[in-house]
């Protein structure tokens, strides 16, 4: 009988037609099973067994005789069909997976052995992964940081991020427990971007594990953030290198953010950027998303903004060139600093202390006549 | 001639799309104010019910919630329910290797009494979310979610193409006449609590609940909510939230309107260096409990009696403190929980040989 064997895309398995099915009446074609691959990298194809003759049953059953495994289980949830040209297909309900074995097998009724082969779509070639930066971006943090983020050149795989991250400290020793290990990771959409929560209970004053462990960062002490390179990508490969990110801790951060205090240069010529300084470090995402420009009007400036080295200030790039005229700068309430705190309230506040946000959301500015 | 694999499979339940649209002409208000259609889950995340057969799916990367006709409206007894290597068998139906496969939550049908799945095929950005319903013998079979009855609410306004931001949904459960949805966002830490009133008006409710505790009676903080659940005490519908550094707190229903500023009581600190997962309440012998899945301190027995005379938590305590509560030292590596009936929980539990689905009897 036919021997199946690990076999790449594209392979069949074909049998002589006549060693079956004896009681069939007719016979022109040998029965060929096979992946015939369609869609992106061949892996929304489907498989076929051609060369059935009229009278197979699973011409009229093909789900009885046609089967996909891939490992152990049940069988590849899918469709299947079957065209009077003696062919009964099977669609798998999902794009095949890469590097993995898909046994197909045609069974041939009682007695006779089945019919199988074996498809592995090898995984296309890619780049290795490597962590682009990590925010904060500045050498020091207060102790009091909640929130970093890690941004990589592809996607990564979820649900394993703290298992390939730790805090060092200036001994070599790494910090027991210090970020909030949710199981919904939080990352962006494109999966290249992990925010990284430090365990609010460190953080917050008079709360158990602020008191009982004690905080995650000390001032005065440093540390070093490090992403081992085993952290998969999208594509199971662990990454080009381990990254390593070293902090030194400040005093706690446990002021509004007040943006009377930020320093405007408005653009002195019309292609040039408005730079906005902070006196603080901000957090980097919510300068990106949280500040805009508006015209005298009020319609909202098409434009870029990104933050500065550091996070202590952003640059806004307008899409089309700045006209003479009065601008205002519009600071979303939702934007924190890397602690949390805002521009109504503290991260942890005393009592239920909030200030109002009336005229602190805006900063007026004018673009003069170029000379 | 086209063969669903789905509608070969005997599981004694008629073809969901029929039974639902079949329901619909005398269902009840939330089952009636579904439309026929397909739903496109960009994700799948936690999942809960409502009435009459209802699925409500958390879509965190479209930031959208289903409700979902299951079309599974006939009462089934209670049966316990054991599925082992159930990590190989999803990963088996869906061509994969079973560690790309991650269960995002289990539910029980009150009505049908049958257990629901919440699954990513694939573990990056582009894994494809796949809704499973457990058949009487441990068979699982996927939930259609073309042409079925459904609405949705979209818990802001869509994401803009190179958005970054995105929300995880923590929690999601029907308390009386509306659905109940905690999140956090990977950019602004508030905790977002919204209450989406039922059934759904098609309206984004972007307005959330802003949820505090006071820790020790001095500061106060923004709190995400991790876990949570309603229990009635002394007639009045409350909720039961678990925060991310373990208070356990009760909130008031009637004060979770969208806009209000809410602040929890604390009437447990469970202790540190642990997160709770999931939270289920039940009554045995006329006493009543919650039943906590945590990460690091095992499965919780919390009793609820007398809930309304605990104190709020204002003092540094040992270790842990408020209301009583035992650790079942029987139950390790329970990451989710729902209720079977009255008298079972339906376990999803991990251990060395992958995850599983165990029924025990309530404690």
């Amino acid at each position: 009988m036919f021997e199946s064997g690990m076999v790449r895309l594209g392979s069949m398995a074909i049998l002589a037609c006549p060693l079956i099915f004896a009681l069939t009446a007719t016979c022109a074609d040998a029965l060929v099973i096979a992946y015939a691959p369609s869609g992106p990298n061949g892996t929304a194809g489907r498989f076929e067994a051609r060369g059935l003759p009229a009278g197979f049953p699973g011409l009229k059953t093909p789900d009885k005789s046609l089967s996909v495994r891939v490992e152990a289980g049940p069988g590849l949830l899918g469709t299947w069909g079957s065209e009077t040209n003696g062919t009964i297909w099977f669609k798998p309900r999902f794009p095949l997976a890469f590097d993995i074995r898909h046994t197909a097998r045609l069974d041939l009724g009682a007695g006779t052995q089945p019919l199988t082969t074996e498809v592995i779509l090898p995984r296309p070639k890619s780049a290795p992964t490597t962590v682009v930066s990590v925010y904060p971006s500045g050498v020091t943090i207060p102790e009091n940081t909640l929130r970093f983020y890690l941004v990589f050149s592809a996607p990564m795989q979820h649900g394993q991020a703290y298992r390939h991250v730790r805090l060092v400290d200036a001994q070599g020793k790494a910090a027991d427990l210090p970020f909030l290990e949710l199981d919904e990771e939080l990352w962006d959409p494109t999966g290249t971007r992990l925010t990284l929560l430090v365990d609010p209970g460190r953080i917050k004053r008079g709360v158990k594990p602020l008191e009982d462990i004690g905080p995650v960062f000390e001032s005065g002490n440093r540390y070093t953030l490090e992403i081992d390179a085993s952290w998969p990508d999208i594509h199971g490969k662990a990454l080009a290198r381990p990254y390593r990110k070293e902090y030194l801790a400040k005093p706690a951060v446990r002021e509004r953010i007040t943006p009377a205090a930020w320093l405007l240069t408005p653009p002195a010529r019309a292609s040039d950027p408005l730079v906005v300084r902070f006196p603080n470090a901000l957090d980097k995402a919510l300068i990106e998303r949280l500040i805009t420009v508006a015209d005298s009007q009020g319609n909202p400036i098409a434009g870029l903004n990104e933050a500065l080295p550091g996070e202590t200030g952003c640059r806004f790039r307008p899409e089309h060139p700045w006209k003479p005229g009065n601008y205002t700068l519009r600071i979303g309430s939702a934007l924190e600093d890397p602690a949390g705190n805002r521009i109504d309230r503290l991260f942890d506040t005393e009592g239920s202390a909030r200030a109002s946000t009336a005229g602190l959301l805006t900063r007026p500015f004018t673009v003069d006549k170029a000379p | 001639m086209v063969r669903d694999w789905m509608r070969t499979l005997k599981l004694g339940m008629a073809a969901v799309t029929a039974l639902a649209l079949a329901a619909s002409a005398q269902a009840g208000p939330l089952l009636a104010s579904l439309k026929p259609g397909s739903v496109n889950l960009q994700s799948a995340g936690p999942i809960t019910f409502g009435a009459e057969g209802v699925l409500f799916v958390g879509d965190p990367k479209a930031a959208t919630i289903y409700a979902i006709g299951t079309g599974d409206t006939e009462a089934g007894k209670v049966t316990p329910v054991t599925v082992d290597g159930l990590s190989g068998k999803l990963a088996g139906a869906l061509g994969v290797k079973a560690a790309d496969i991650q269960i995002n939550d289990l539910a029980v049908n009150p009505v049908s009494n049958r257990v629901y799945l919440s699954v990513s095929r694939g573990k990056g950005p582009d894994a494809t979310p796949v809704l499973f319903v457990v058949g009487a013998t441990g068979e699982l079979k996927e939930v259609a979610l073309s042409n079925v009855p459904n609405a949705k609410a979209e818990l802001s306004k869509p994401v803009a193409a190179g958005a970054k931001r995105m929300e995880a949904i923590t929690g999601l459960k029907v308390v009386k006449d509306a659905l109940l949805v905690a999140g956090l966002s990977n950019e602004e830490f508030a905790s977002t609590l919204r209450s989406i009133p039922l059934p759904f008006s098609g309206k984004s409710t972007s307005a959330g609940i802003q949820i505090y505790h006071g820790a020790h009676g001095k500061y106060e903080t923004a709190a995400p909510v991790r876990t949570f659940t309603s229990v009635e005490i002394n007639g009045k519908e409350e909720i039961l939230a678990a925060y991310t550094c373990t208070p356990l707190v009760r909130i008031p229903v009637s004060e979770l309107t969208n806009g209000a500023k809410v602040k929890g009581t604390t009437i447990a600190e469970l202790g540190n260096r642990n997160r709770p997962l999931d939270i289920v309440v039940y009554e045995n012998s006329g006493h009543k409990y919650a039943l906590m899945a945590n990460s690091a301190r095992g499965v919780m027995k919390v009793s609820l009696d007398n809930l309304d005379k605990i104190e709020s938590i204002v003092a540094k305590v040992a270790d842990t403190a408020g209301t009583k509560y035992e650790t079942l030292k029987e139950l390790n590596g329970v990451e989710q929980l729902a209720k079977l009936g009255e008298a079972h929980a339906v376990l999803l539990v991990r251990s060395k040989d992958g995850v599983s689905i165990k029924t025990i009897n309530l404690p």
